[in-house]
């Protein structure tokens, strides 16, 4: 039998376990949790920001998308979240539905050391009123990839390979591959075409017609296709067999083909890489901004935006988490970034995607 | 009867009632919060509206429904019909052939015993034993111009050139839900099959009747309600598949399913999702009723 004394001993310790614990939850230690809402691959770098700051901890949530990303912060008021780290299109739409907070440049003290092209980006697409709201993060492009045991690396570098049943003597019918998304697909069939004008205001906007001549080029082409490939673990089998000799998706999905593969290489087509930066936002709703500020400020720092660029196959907006970045595989001449197209808003999404779908059914 | 014996008969039923409720009620709570609340839910968003900020706008319209029948070409011609006529027809393709590769072998599991039978059972089962995206990918490599099959037909020099049934499009995938869905079938019919008097099969042949006319006179009647059942468990979860045409179509072609998870995933239309879903559980529930109409519990295994 246990006696009363023991019973308030242990009924006391088992409250102090308690309450020690609750108060380890509510960051009773003192430190500030910030939640992400995010792609996979940050959580790869919490210790190491939780440790340089000091007294902020992480909580990372992933999405499935931008899209998600919007609506999930958009259905809880923007308050359950204190960061979120859509792709750069979607930035804008934070900042009209007012869910994003103006970013405190005293904190980013980083920000100087991101390339020319995403500070200006950040003062451009995501700016309103004179405040900036988004910080660009990662990038990479997308173009194509392509077996030089089959193709020859000095080829003509453009997207027209990608419809090209022979392309400089070499038969790729059949053996082309062709990003499964709406967005990018659309967009690199109308720069094979030479559609360069409908990239040329804030979003992408391609006439009546041209529309109609990407839809028809996709339906002709299609037979020539292996298929619409989206993932990275049936790419790299399709180059392994022998099922594909081109392939258009982004490039941190053929990085990661590159280690299993060694013939694989990525092309640099004459009519520009289209561009995607991952742009965070610190919500409007946040209670705890100033530490989401200090956190971003890790996302391009020198060590932690490196370990993040080596974890995720993607490179760094700031140059100087690029210059302490080792795999080969990441480094970048800069001055490629000089003519890329980044990615924008289109301006007839609904209209791309049924036509989409209609070319998949064709 | 006396008060007192009413009130103990009031009591007796209440007793009932309250018996019934206890077994009863858990089960309806189940049913109610993890089926038909979900379902009215999404019944009624297939009504409403998404706004452009990604809000639920609760007005009755039926303007969904008119997006999934009406296209920029007319009526009928839309992404959703021409996606949903091929996901019935790979649904049908599929369920016919694991109709006809799983009559023989439930049929041969029926006059195996002992030993023997658990060999056959578990030699047939045990590929099952995977989650199914393994056995669809297990599929993979099988297929394409450089597939193990197009290889190996033109190494052998049978073709000179990849067939293109072998090339990664809807054979493949109907191929490999066949696979994938075939103990539905088999273990439906096996115990369908396994009711029947096999006297009835023996005095059909006394009597001279061929093996095709057996099995279409007795073998195929007496197992119908495992057919059926069978037909359905294959039928349903074809016709909504997801996973197997990403894989084994190279996105070549687009099932239903997958027509509403683009509009879901982006755009947001969940009003557009929800009214297209309707067009998924219709099959079902005809399905379920004809299942329930036609055969009893025992039958359904």
């Amino acid at each position: 039998m246990v006696d009363r004394r023991k019973f308030i001993k242990a009924a006391g310790a088992t409250g102090v376990a308690g309450v020690a614990g609750l108060s380890g939850c509510m960051g009773g230690s003192g430190s500030t949790t910030v939640s992400v809402l995010t792609w996979t691959g940050y959580d790869a770098v919490s210790d190491q920001i939780e440790e340089t700051l000091g007294d902020v901890e992480l909580d990372i949530s992933v999405a499935e998308g931008s899209a998600n990303m919007f609506s999930t912060v958009n259905a809880g008021g923007g308050e359950q979240f204190d960061i979120v780290i859509p792709n750069n299109e979607f930035v804008p739409r934070f900042i009209d539905a007012e869910l994003a907070a103006p970013m405190d440049m005293d904190v980013l003290t980083n920000f100087d050391s991101m390339y020319g092209t995403f500070q200006n980006a950040a003062e451009t697409q995501f700016a309103d009123g004179g405040d900036v709201y988004g910080l660009p993060v990662q990038f990479g492009w997308y173009a194509y990839g392509y077996d030089s045991s089959v193709l020859p690396s000095d080829h003509e570098q453009s997207y027209e390979v990608l419809f090209s049943e022979e392309y400089e003597g070499v038969d790729l019918s059949g053996s082309i591959a062709l990003y499964d998304g709406y967005y990018k697909t659309i967009m690199a069939t109308g720069l094979a075409l030479g559609y360069t004008d409908a990239f040329e205001g804030d979003t992408v906007s391609f006439t009546d017609e041209q529309l109609t001549t990407i839809e028809e080029t996709l339906i002709d082409f299609k037979p020539n296709l292996l298929g619409f490939v989206h993932d990275e673990e049936t790419l790299t089998q399709d180059y392994q067999n022998g099922n594909v000799a081109v392939s258009f998706a982004n490039r941190s999905t053929h990085v990661g083909i590159m280690n299993d593969y060694d013939p694989l290489e990525y092309a640099q087509p004459a009519e520009e890489e289209l561009t995607w930066f991952e742009g965070a936002v610190v919500t409007a709703g946040s209670s705890n901004k100033e530490a989401a500020f200090r956190v971003l400020n890790e996302f391009i720092a020198p060590e932690t935006g490196a370990a993040l660029s080596e974890n995720r196959n993607i490179m760094n907006t700031s140059q100087d988490a690029m210059g302490n970045i080792d795999a080969p595989t990441l480094q970048i001449d800069p001055e490629v970034l000089e003519g890329m197209i980044p990615f924008k808003p289109a301006e007839q999404n609904e209209a791309w995607i049924e036509m989409f779908q209609r070319v998949k059914n064709a | 009867m006396s008060a007192l014996q009413r009130l103990d008969a009031a009591i007796e039923r209440r007793g009932e009632r309250a018996k019934l409720a206890l077994l009863a009620g858990p089960g309806v709570g189940w049913l109610l919060t993890l089926i038909l609340i979900p379902m009215a839910f999404l019944m009624a968003v297939s009504f409403a509206r998404i706004s452009s900020s990604y809000d639920v706008v609760w007005s009755l319209s039926v303007a969904n429904y008119t997006d999934l029948f009406v296209g920029e070409n007319g009526p009928l011609q839309t992404p959703f019909i021409d996606s949903f006529v091929l996901s019935l027809g790979i649904a049908a393709i599929t369920t016919a052939l694991t109709v006809v590769l799983a009559y023989p072998v439930a049929y041969l599991l029926t006059r195996l015993s002992g030993r023997r039978f658990k060999l056959v059972l578990f030699g047939v089962l045990v590929p099952f034993f995977t989650i199914f995206i393994v056995r669809i990918y297990s599929w993979f490599a099988f297929f394409g111009q450089s597939g193990l099959i197009n290889s190996t037909l033109m190494n052998a020099g049978v073709v000179s050139e990849p067939i293109g049934l072998f090339e990664f499009g809807v054979a493949p995938v109907i191929i490999a839900l066949t696979h994938a869905f075939f103990p539905y079938m088999l273990l439906t019919l096996y115990s369908s099959l396994e009711g029947i008097d096999y006297g009835t099969i023996e005095a059909s042949r006394d009597l001279g009747a061929s093996r095709l006319e057996i099995a279409r006179d007795v073998v195929i009647p007496l197992s119908a309600q495992g057919l059926i059942t069978g037909c359905v468990f294959v039928f349903v979860p074809a016709l909504g598949t997801f996973i197997t045409p990403q894989f084994l179509a190279r996105g070549k072609i687009t099932m239903v399913a997958e027509v509403l998870t683009a509009n879901i995933n982006q755009l947001y239309a969940i009003d557009y999702g929800a009214a297209g879903s309707m067009f998924l559980i219709i099959p079902t529930l005809l399905a379920f009723m004809i299942v329930l109409r036609t055969t009893s519990l025992e039958a359904m295994g």
